[in-house]
């Protein structure tokens, strides 16, 4: 698979913005049933754009990869913009076609972001 | 028979695949090349089927197809006598006593199932029902459901106390949000645990039988680790420990592998999948002892499970028609006793052998890898091996002293070192070179945590958690795999090495092809 390039082993060998974030506003997971991927993204919002971004999680080097990269790209972008990001979006950010069998481990993430952009889930302490 | 005869019969092994290897030689300049079956290795999830089959299907929609025990004319009588013939073989091929006791379903899961509303319907609170850790989630949710059905009377009884959740293993933590209402949880299940090999620990049985376990559920053999369980000793076990409880054995994976006997089993209830032994999907069985199938309930209600229906009651069929309602699908029965017919024809024992040969040919070679982690029981030489032909397994760098090659830019020790590979990673690279494996938790999520392969995460494992794949790999195999399968599958697993960098520096990846052409040569003599 031509996935696997170089840059994408670097994002799952030492992803950008992983571990928690301890004052995060919102925090929101998700899980692929399929393989018991799961990801959990930290938002810290100011002024209606994401100030500080974070992610934990467990899964393929696709679905860590993507929710590296997905991390990076939002960063700093408002919050309504997150609702537009498109799977082709995704995929163009790491860098073309999966398998139809993995598009699940390609867009974990977005869907873990989606949320916040239709409803905002209040972090539970 | 032998293996190429009866590759011949399999026609999924006509479709060639062009694997990723292969393309980049061509890219190279290389024109012509060999173009490879595919090497199917997920015969524990479903076999391929043979020509004999899938012919059988065709023609009983061709020839002889009219619904069943309904029509007086000659074609549904034809079709009647197909259907029911295959009962009786079926019968036969498992060794019960009449095919009265065969009951047809969709598959195992739906044995199980049946199981757990008719039997179930007895149990009352404070009941008990024993796993164990190696269960499919066939073999553990439909119990928990039951708890949802068990009368609650009891609960609020003389003692005053609810029902409580008797939390015996992890399965229960797993299952939080199923038992979200469960301070009204009144069946407790309990689980045979699993020693370090992958078997199960039976010295445990003297205090998990009590006066309460109503029901016995257990696999013939682990979809993951392979093992197969000693039924008998265990049905003899829990009979000597005074108990007359329900011995129900799940026989999905073993079907088909190996020669089945219920009367020697000496269990109540066996359940197993056609699609599994080289049959059509959509069909399987439930056999079950003549006394007890006649004094359970029916399950659905319907046509055909009837003797008389009026406006205000029904009178039941007569087994085993009681538990067939509605319309079954004829075809794929009549087509499953072709299966039946491919497997006599072979011989349980030839498969059986055939089998653990590619077995332990298999497990030896990946042995010899230091970056493949295995799990399960060691593969024994000849019959009495209590091993099947499935072997779960992880590419994992931190179970060896194997390294990935330092990364310039910054990588912490952690992500130099100890890394490893998702199952599905490791799929989609054998994909490419035309290698079906499965990837994934195999539907048994708490023998995954058991396996330490995807334990409860706690807040303070979450930085780890990445490197917890949550997942293995599988190959599995059946009578059309050969050797060459098998070294497929380690040549492509050298390339998932090689497509995730793993350091020649370091020397893992020449020292493991070493090893493994030394472990290739030490099987030469092993006959298949």
């Amino acid at each position: 698979m031509d996935i696997y390039r170089e840059e994408i082993l670097e994002h799952w060998r030492s992803p950008q913005n992983f571990g928690k974030l301890e004052d995060a506003d919102f925090v929101i997971d998700q899980i692929n049933p399929l393989c018991g991927d799961q990801v959990t993204f930290y938002f810290k919002i100011k002024k209606g754009k994401i100030s500080k971004i974070s992610f934990t999680g467990k899964g393929c080097a696709i679905s860590i990869a993507s929710a590296s990269i997905l991390s990076e790209a939002i960063l700093n972008k408002p919050v309504s913009a997150l609702a537009k990001i498109a799977g082709r979006d995704v995929l163009k950010m790491i860098g073309g076609p999966v398998g139809p069998a993995r598009l699940k481990c390609a867009f974990l993430s977005l869907e873990a972001i989606r949320k916040i952009g239709s409803s905002r889930l209040k972090l539970e302490q | 028979m032998t293996n190429d005869t009866i590759r011949k019969e399999f026609p999924f092994l006509h479709r060639m695949y062009t694997t990723r290897n292969d393309l980049e030689l061509t890219q190279r300049g290389r024109t012509s090349f060999m173009k490879k079956p595919l090497a199917y290795l997920d015969n524990a999830s479903t076999t391929q089927k043979p020509q004999a089959v899938i012919d059988a299907i065709v023609d009983a929609y061709t020839n002889h197809y009219a619904n069943i025990h309904r029509g007086v004319y000659d074609l549904s009588v034809e079709a009647t006598d197909l259907y029911e013939g295959v009962r009786a073989k079926v019968a036969k091929f498992i060794g019960a006593k009449s095919e009265k006791e065969v009951i047809f379903t969709k598959n195992t899961t739906e044995s199980i199932n049946l199981l757990s509303y008719c039997q179930g319907r007895t149990l009352q609170s404070g009941d008990e029902i024993l796993l164990t850790q190696m269960e499919h989630h066939s073999n553990i949710v439909p119990w928990q459901m039951l708890n949802e059905r068990v009368k609650t009377k009891s609960i609020y009884s003389s003692s005053g106390t609810e029902g409580r959740i008797e939390k015996s293993f992890d399965p229960e933590l797993k299952t939080e949000e199923f038992s979200t209402s469960s301070n009204n949880k009144k069946v407790k299940i309990k689980y045979i645990p699993i020693d370090n090999e992958g078997r199960l620990d039976l010295s445990t049985l003297d205090k998990l039988v009590t006066k309460r376990t109503r029901i016995v559920s257990i696999t013939l053999m682990s979809n993951v680790l392979g093992t197969i369980n000693p039924i008998k000793e265990i049905v003899s076990r829990v009979r000597s420990l005074g108990s007359k409880a329900i011995i129900i054995v799940d026989a999905a994976q073993a079907v088909g592998h190996m020669k089945i006997d219920v009367s020697d089993l000496g269990c109540d209830f066996l359940a197993f999948s056609a699609h599994k032994m080289y049959g059509p999907s959509g069909v399987g069985v439930l056999w079950g002892r003549r006394e007890l199938l006649e004094q359970m309930p029916p399950f659905m209600g319907g046509g055909d499970m009837i003797l008389s229906v009026d406006f205000e009651k029904t009178i039941f069929n007569d087994l085993p028609w009681k538990f067939e309602a509605g319309t079954p699908s004829i075809a794929d029965v009549i087509a499953f006793g072709e299966a039946i017919s491919f497997i006599e024809k072979i011989g349980s024992e030839n498969i059986r052998k055939h089998e653990t040969g590619l077995t332990r040919y298999a497990w030896n070679l990946l042995k010899a890898d230091p970056v493949v982690k295995l799990y399960g029981p060691e593969p024994r030489r000849g019959p009495s091996s209590s091993r099947g032909a499935v072997i779960a397994f992880n590419v994992d760098p931190s179970a060896s002293h194997s390294t990935l090659r330092d990364k310039p830019s910054g990588s912490d020790s952690k992500s130099s070192g100890q890394v490893p590979i998702h199952p599905h990673d490791v799929a989609s690279i054998l994909s490419d070179e035309g290698v079906a494996i499965r990837s994934g938790h195999h539907c048994a999520q708490p023998l995954m945590s058991v396996l330490g392969i995807d334990p409860p995460a706690t807040p303070e494992q979450a930085q780890d958690l990445r490197w917890r794949t949550g997942a293995a790999c599988r190959v599995s195999f059946g009578v059309y795999n050969t050797k060459e399968d098998v070294d497929r599958l380690i040549e492509g697993i050298e390339k998932v090495k090689k497509v995730f960098k793993f350091t020649k520096r370091s020397g893992s990846s020449r020292q493991s092809s070493n090893n493994i052409l030394r472990a290739r040569e030490a099987s030469r003599e092993v006959p298949i």
